[in-house]
């Protein structure tokens, strides 16, 4: 393993929770901002995103998140997922509940940076979720960054089969370390 | 190999890179939302390393002190510059803190005992935005307490801007 001690500019510790924002996911992937809203659905009923995340040290996940929109409607499936498309540990479904906020789930899992890649997952059982998102990125530039997705993936199946993005749909989706967030 | 003398909330090494990703504008001017409330910040150091002083941003109206201090990842107050009269509007102002933090991850705390006073803070567009920064507030905590029960952001979609200078 790298000893990623001796590369102080490039290697910051785990923050208390690591999102689709993050230097270890999109951010550190997608050189610009994205205008934010939260007016647009899941992009498609029991579809499942696959975000990757870069691990460097151990990360011990208690929950996982989703800053939704208004009107909660709809279930939500949290999941992480290994390089060949292992389900590692899923959440199961949730009833959307929250209003133009963070709703979380516990999600007990302790990624290791052994771990060749990492995708922190999502799906969403309804086109009707209303997610706070960017659609400032476009699904190419999505799927050249290593965002993949899978159809009919609700709840979040134990192997996925990965396809490239073809969505221009980011959300803010999370893992913490702590139970409060 | 260098790294930044100054690290504050709007730095990668705290929640810059969520915040600019998120698209959130720079610090504005704004009153302290909450008597009595401190507001925590995540710092990520990447090496043990010696501070030199904790800062906050004043706002334009300095009524009301001010509590800056840094927090271990359990809410155990590590140091803290206790009640300070503000001074210096719309000016960065600082306290000598002298102390080194190991590597990992910490927080930048600040406590303000009315709502008159304004800081410098950032905005987030929405109470998620906020909460999924990983910062964190407590309530009746002025001056800082010796250890703390986080809670979680609500919507005051305020976090100030802190920050510490290294030796």
């Amino acid at each position: 393993m790298p000893d990623y001690s001796r590369a102080p500019t490039l290697y910051l510790p785990h923050g208390p929770t690591i999102t689709t924002l993050s230097q270890e996911s999109m951010a550190g992937r997608l050189l610009q901002a994205g205008t934010f809203g939260t007016g647009t659905g899941w992009p498609v009923a029991n579809k499942a995103l696959f975000f990757p995340i870069d691990i460097l040290e151990p990360f011990l996940i208690a929950k996982a998140f989703t800053v939704f929109g208004a009107t909660p409607t709809g279930n939500f499936d949290w999941g992480w997922y290994d390089a060949a498309g292992n389900r590692l540990a899923s959440t199961g479904s949730i009833a959307v509940t929250a209003t133009t906020d963070l709703q979380a789930a516990a999600l007990a899992y302790n990624v290791l940076p052994s771990q060749d890649a990492a995708y922190l997952a999502a799906a969403c059982d309804s086109a009707s979720t209303l997610l706070y998102r960017t659609n400032s990125f476009s699904a190419i530039e999505m799927a050249a960054v290593g965002v993949r997705e899978m159809a009919s993936a609700f709840p979040l199946p134990s192997t996925a089969t990965f396809a490239d993005m073809t969505h221009a749909y980011l959300p803010v989706i999370g893992i913490s370390k702590r139970s409060t967030i | 190999m260098t790294m930044p003398k100054r690290v504050s909330t709007g730095s990668p090494a705290c929640v810059g890179t969520e915040l600019a990703a998120a698209g959130v504008q720079g610090p504005g001017s704004a009153v302290w939302p909450v008597a009595n409330r401190a507001y925590f910040v995540p710092f990520r150091n990447h090496r043990p390393r010696l501070t030199s002083a904790i800062w906050w941003w004043n706002g334009s109206v300095l009524t009301n002190n001010g509590d800056a201090g840094f927090y271990d990842v359990d809410g155990n107050r590590l140091f803290s510059t206790g009640s300070t009269a503000r001074s210096g509007a719309s000016a960065r102002q600082a306290v000598s803190a002298s102390l080194t933090l190991g590597k990992g991850l910490f927080y930048l705390a600040l406590a303000c005992v009315g709502t008159t006073g304004s800081f410098q803070r950032y905005s987030p567009p929405n109470i998620g935005v906020q909460r999924a920064t990983g910062c964190l507030l407590a309530d009746t905590a002025f001056v800082l307490p010796s250890s703390v029960t986080f809670a979680a952001m609500d919507a005051s979609l305020y976090i100030p801007v802190i920050g510490v200078d290294f030796a």
